[in-house]
């Protein structure tokens, strides 16, 4: 697919994928700390970078009914979190298009 | 037809004061003023030939005034010039003789003489016209300074000077006769008071510059003041030469097809064909495994080497292309290469953070520099072969400079993270893309930086070329863009090609560098005439992308491209 290099961020303290480092998302920029995922604490985001989001599923979630893609880092294919597509709740609807990074497949990244 | 007669300021009038047109070698002024005086008296020229010692015999009667609508003064002039440069003095002479003209007018020729043997007195006096403020003193060009001009002879005579030791006189100088002229450039003033301080010749000339009173120098400060006397009392040097250079230029601006590298012949117009151009693929070259990321000819066009998503790098050799070696040795995929200045030796750059540096003809690893801990993105030789600089996504380690043993001799900077790199042929300007829109120019010699552009469109590949003036960007946004270095704005666009999220690469090429080519997300190669920014050639080359295309440096009709289903097309 062509060369491309990773996206890069700029803060003094973003996450990465925990296997390669690579840059996912700028700490500051969490929405929501709220959020449980299969390995424990997860975080909220608007935006993420260097990551490919796989098929879209239907699960159900301790919210309700939502159509998530699992997202994985780009230069190692590991799984780091999901993005939400659709949310069938009206309440959850402020998730769609957002990205849960789960807190035990990050790392920090200085 | 009148206006190509030099209408000549009404100033230098006393000038011609002297003329008496019977004379042969006449100032030259003076036969401006000839000519403006006959001018209403229909051009008729009998008696501005007739009273002259020598006589021009012209077919069918009296001669024309002027050369097929040049004028008659200045085209001689010209040609006399040129005769005495090309070193036909008496044919010059004899010219000169017969037609009345000059290059230069007496005033000038003096001026030149003072000049040239460092009497500043003299060179001052014929500048200004005389004790008395009798004349004017020679003409200059609209907007010269003549104070300015003054400041420079003072300058050398003070430089001269100290050379010689004579460091009273010199402090003399600089307190009489260039204090007064510089009320508000103390900055001058003071690095001029400076260079009192050096111990001797050798020290003064190292630390200002100056090549010294039995240099150049003398030639270099006539050339400066050559540029603010009006070019119609004294003839700007080589001028036929100029000219001529414009309109070989101008010619091969015009001629899209261009692809010879013989400069045009001037007996005829410039044209060349289509079927010079090179738009057939010749070979493909398939032995690569993975995608082709990178094609790069060596400096000399005998070799090529290609890299891509396969782990190695191949060098094939252009007049055979046989696979002449394989550099194995990375482990994960290498994004770009660099060949040394004399093909000896090749950096390869990486993914995981390597850089090694191989022998190009044995094949060997000679050092792989201390891992980056991100890509290492590009890299370029300094032109005289002894080190190179990477850039890296690294952000401490973004811009090195590394010497031949594999030591980092100066870190560039750290600020931002290069993504391309690009040196200028001339070793000064060094051009680095980052991965926020921006370009940032340093000075090479100075090792600092010139100016940053943030081009507001992500960058996929820079590169310089080969004159040292323009750099070519190439964005994601299906756009390539030329800046000129000096004048630091953009001067050329070109389309039509597409980009996207994947680096595609674009270059200069062709005869004298008069292409712009690029390799396109939809798989083409796409050719642009360089200052017109016309779409040349548009040709179907790798499927689904091309990503990058190299032109042979010395074969101008060849190109190489090499795509993602790991070919290379030439």
């Amino acid at each position: 697919m062509g060369l491309t290099y990773n996206t890069y961020l700029n803060s003094d303290k973003i996450y990465g994928c925990k296997n390669c480092k690579a840059h996912l998302a700028n700490a500051h920029e969490i929405i929501s700390r709220n959020f449980r995922g299969q390995h424990g604490k997860a975080y909220l985001f608007n935006t993420v970078v260097n990551v490919e989001a796989g098929a879209p599923s239907e699960r159900n979630m301790t919210t309700g009914r939502h159509v998530v893609r699992d997202i994985q880092c780009r230069q190692c294919k590991d799984v780091v979190g999901w993005k939400y597509d659709r949310a069938y709740e009206s309440s959850e609807k402020y998730k769609e298009g957002k990205f849960i990074l789960e807190a035990e497949l990050l790392c920090n990244v200085n | 037809m009148r206006s190509d007669y030099l209408d000549n300021d009404p100033g230098s009038s006393s000038n011609n004061s002297r003329a008496a047109w019977a004379s042969a070698s006449n100032g030259s002024s003076s036969s401006n003023n000839r000519q403006t005086r006959i001018k209403p008296e229909n051009g008729n020229n009998e008696d501005m030939y007739g009273s002259s010692s020598s006589e021009v015999h012209l077919r069918g009667g009296a001669p024309a005034p002027d050369y097929f609508g040049h004028s008659r003064e200045e085209i001689t002039r010209i040609l006399i010039q040129a005769l005495d440069d090309l070193g036909y003095d008496s044919a010059a002479q004899l010219i000169a003789q017969q037609s009345g003209l000059e290059v230069e007018s007496p005033d000038v020729a003096a001026f030149r003489a003072a000049v040239l043997q460092g009497k500043w007195d003299t060179a001052e006096k014929v500048l200004w016209g005389g004790p008395q403020g009798q004349g004017q003193g020679l003409v200059l060009a609209p907007g010269a300074d003549r104070n300015a001009m003054r400041f420079r002879l003072r300058q050398q005579k003070f430089l001269e000077l100290l050379e010689r030791g004579e460091k009273a006189k010199a402090l003399g100088v600089l307190r009489v006769e260039l204090t007064p002229l510089c009320v508000d450039q103390q900055h001058v003033l003071s690095s001029l008071s400076r260079y009192l301080m050096c111990q001797d010749g050798e020290d003064l000339r190292s630390k200002a510059g100056w090549d010294g009173a039995g240099g150049l120098s003398r030639r270099v400060l006539l050339s400066q003041l050559a540029e603010c006397i009006s070019p119609s009392v004294m003839l700007p040097e080589k001028r036929l030469a100029v000219l001529l250079d414009n309109v070989k230029a101008a010619q091969m601006e015009k001629c899209i097809y261009h692809t010879t590298d013989v400069s045009p012949s001037l007996y005829s117009d410039h044209m060349c064909e289509r079927s010079q151009f090179p738009t057939e693929v010749m070979l493909e070259l398939d032995r690569q495994q993975g995608e082709v990321w990178q094609v790069r000819f060596s400096p000399s066009g005998e070799r090529l080497a290609t890299c891509g998503s396969a782990k190695g790098v191949c060098i094939w050799d252009t007049r055979t292309f046989n696979l002449v070696r394989m550099l194995n040795g990375h482990d994960t995929e290498v994004s770009n290469i660099a060949w040394s200045p004399d093909d000896s030796m090749l950096v390869s750059c990486s993914m995981d953070g390597y850089a090694k540096v191989w022998n190009a003809q044995t094949g060997e690893l000679e050092k792989q520099l201390d891992k980056f801990q991100e890509p290492v993105s590009s890299c370029v030789w300094l032109p005289d072969g002894s080190g190179f600089i990477t850039g890296s996504l690294d952000k401490p380690k973004s811009l090195c400079e590394w010497d031949l043993e594999g030591n980092c001799v100066y870190t560039w900077t750290k600020r931002h993270r290069t993504e391309d790199l690009a040196l200028s042929a001339d070793g000064n300007w060094l051009v680095a893309m980052d991965d926020q829109c921006k370009l940032h120019i340093y000075n090479v010699p100075r090792r600092e930086k010139e100016w940053e552009v943030n081009l507001r469109s992500r960058l996929t590949s820079v590169s310089v070329s080969k004159d040292s003036r323009y750099i070519l960007v190439n964005t994601v946004d299906d756009e390539a863009r030329l800046y000129d270095i000096e004048a630091r704005e953009m001067v050329q666009k070109y389309k039509g090609h597409s980009g996207g999220k994947v680096i595609i690469r674009a270059g200069f090429g062709g005869a004298s560098e008069n292409f712009v080519i690029s390799g396109s997300e939809d798989g083409h190669v796409y050719i642009w005439h360089k200052t017109t920014g016309t779409l040349v050639h548009k040709g179907e080359a790798h499927n689904p992308r091309v990503n990058s295309v190299s032109w042979n440096p010395r074969d101008s009709g060849m190109f190489a491209t090499c795509g993602d289903e790991g070919r290379v097309k030439m």
